[in-house]
């Protein structure tokens, strides 16, 4: 089965020498749920460009859907697959309701908006003026018009960028519902959010793919880690575990001790430090973080 | 459906335009001066005293475009009304393309057209074809005041009013291909504002030549196709060399 989206050995430079992608092969399977994660600047969003074939790859070749963003066949495809800009900017001289309209006329004249309106409850904000609308329910607009034509592919560009915790809280489940029987990209920087949302990433850095699978393919080769805590505080465990020849590090008023079995190691370092008069209150392995591998892969 | 396309998004286009109260004053206001103001008056004050029969000197022994001024009047049709006419079709596409184009891409409302199933270049034509239309729609209805007022009060007759009609609607073509040039080559709001200022030195220094050195109604004829060529050469070289990449990149 073609993969939905596919970049192979994608190269993008702008005409001031910026290099967008640097030979970057990044494929999402039809119905996986994949994340593409890096920090700002780091191609997400020219890669964005490239699936909407408003950028063209200097190098390697992008399909969606198995079509080339490039050729004939791209509209097709194009009207399958529906975008959630980052921080898009909103109308001040239309409603929501236009543009839910506009956005349906677009994917065809058979497609009415009223779906996609019930199942982000925007029903009531039809006739506001777009500016008009609160943070959350212009992302909510922003993720109804892209949902308009039930499309088999959704990309989320940053959905919850610029939105404060509570609001990006709220958009969460709807991001869920919306990613929900289909193919669906979503390119974030923040961590949390791309492993709440996504089996698969890619990690991209100053536009290379430097790392792509599932969660547990990336973090296989990360070292486990004990979390230890004690009374005496920090500086005294990662005292005594210097003592013991174990790599350690302080991280939030514990220690994290790299470990290879941290079942088995944990008992041993926890008899180790009592014995030595450390009064030990919390010693537990620590499931590896994305930050991690996000750390692994950039090394 | 790709003309399916262009046409939702220029019908979207003219509705914003036209729901735009500050981009729509900001491009009537200088038009009308130019266009039915100034001509208006100074037609009907050329036939008031003391300007009626004012004399001029005759400068077609060494200039050829100064064959038909012989007065006030004459001086005004030829000389003074081709600039008015080139400055007023230049500016209002120009400045509706500032809003139609540039304000868009600065105020991210451009993503939102992004997201939906078009590409760059439906965007573009249909921005492009709502900034003719409402140019079009704005220009004309006001030349036609002057039309009715050139015809009735001056000597010019019909021909003359069909070729500054022509120069008026080459104009608008080449200034809504400006407007694609300063939407691809301009960062932002105030770099398209200076960039629009430079595109209008070509014209307006072609407009001086030929109402200088180009006898008769042919200045007219000569200058319209002189701005049609501009027009498309801005068009085929944004396109060609600029690409549209760079309006979204």
């Amino acid at each position: 089965m073609a993969p939905a989206i596919a970049f192979r050995s994608v190269t993008k430079r702008f005409p001031n020498g910026t290099l967008g992608l640097a030979d970057a092969t990044w494929l999402v399977a039809e119905g996986a749920h994949a994340c593409l994660l890096g920090s700002s600047g780091s191609g997400k969003t020219t890669a964005v460009r490239m699936l909407q074939a408003a950028l063209r790859p200097t190098g390697g070749s992008v399909l969606l859907l198995g079509v080339p963003v490039d050729g004939p066949a791209f509209r097709q495809a194009r009207s399958r697959l529906g975008i959630v800009p980052q921080l898009p900017g909103m109308y001040p001289d239309l409603t929501a309701g236009e543009y839910m309209t506009l956005a349906a006329r677009l994917y065809g004249d058979e497609i009415r908006p009223d779906r996609a309106i019930d199942a982000l409850d925007l029903g009531e904000y039809l006739q506001t003026r777009m500016t008009y609308l609160s943070p959350n329910f212009q992302r909510r607009l922003a993720l109804a018009a892209a949902l308009v034509a039930d499309p088999d592919v959704l990309v989320l560009d940053e959905p919850t960028a610029g939105l404060e915790p509570d609001d990006a809280h709220d958009l969460q489940p709807f991001l869920r519902e919306a990613m929900r029987g289909r193919t669906a990209v979503l390119c974030t920087h923040r961590e949390q959010e791309a492993r709440a949302l996504c089996q698969e990433v890619a990690i991209l850095r100053a536009g290379r793919v430097v790392a792509q699978g599932t969660w547990e393919d990336l973090t296989r080769h990360i070292r486990p880690r004990l979390r230890v805590a004690a009374r005496q505080g920090a500086d005294r465990v990662l005292a005594e575990l210097e003592r013991l020849n174990l790599h350690a590090e302080a991280a939030d008023g514990a220690v994290l001790v790299s470990t290879a079995d941290p079942q088995q190691d944990g008992a041993a370092v926890l008899r180790q430090l009592l014995d030595a008069g450390v009064d030990v209150y919390e010693c537990a392995p620590v499931a590896p973080e994305v930050k991690d591998i996000v750390l692994e892969a950039y090394q | 459906m790709i003309i399916a396309e262009v046409r939702l998004l220029f019908w979207k286009e003219v509705r914003q335009l036209t729901r735009n109260t500050a981009a729509m004053l900001s491009s009537l206001f200088m038009p009308a001066v130019l266009m039915v103001l100034a001509p208006v008056l100074a037609l009907l004050a050329g036939r008031t005293e003391p300007y009626r029969g004012l004399r001029v000197p005759s400068l077609s022994s060494t200039l050829p475009g100064f064959d038909l001024v012989h007065d006030g009047e004459g001086y005004f049709l030829y000389i003074t009304l081709p600039f008015l006419f080139v400055i007023a079709a230049l500016l209002t596409p120009m400045l509706a393309g500032i809003h139609t184009l540039i304000v868009e891409r600065e105020r991210r409302s451009l993503e939102l057209l992004m997201a939906l199933p078009v590409v760059v270049g439906d965007i573009l034509a249909a921005k492009l074809a709502a900034i003719l239309a409402t140019a079009v729609a704005t220009i004309v209805p006001m030349f036609l005041v002057d039309a009715v007022v050139i015809v009735s009060l001056t000597g010019a007759g019909s021909a003359y009013v069909v070729a500054a009609l022509f120069l008026i609607v080459t104009t608008l073509i080449a200034s809504v291909s400006a407007s694609l040039l300063m939407a691809l080559m301009a960062r932002d709001l105030r770099s398209a504002t200076a960039l629009g200022g430079m595109l209008s030195v070509p014209p307006l220094f072609l407009t001086g030549l030929c109402v200088v050195f180009v006898p008769g109604l042919g200045r007219f004829v000569v200058l319209g196709l002189l701005m049609l060529a501009l027009g498309c050469g801005a068009l085929y070289g944004g396109l060609r060399w600029l690409t549209s990449e760079r309006y979204v990149a």
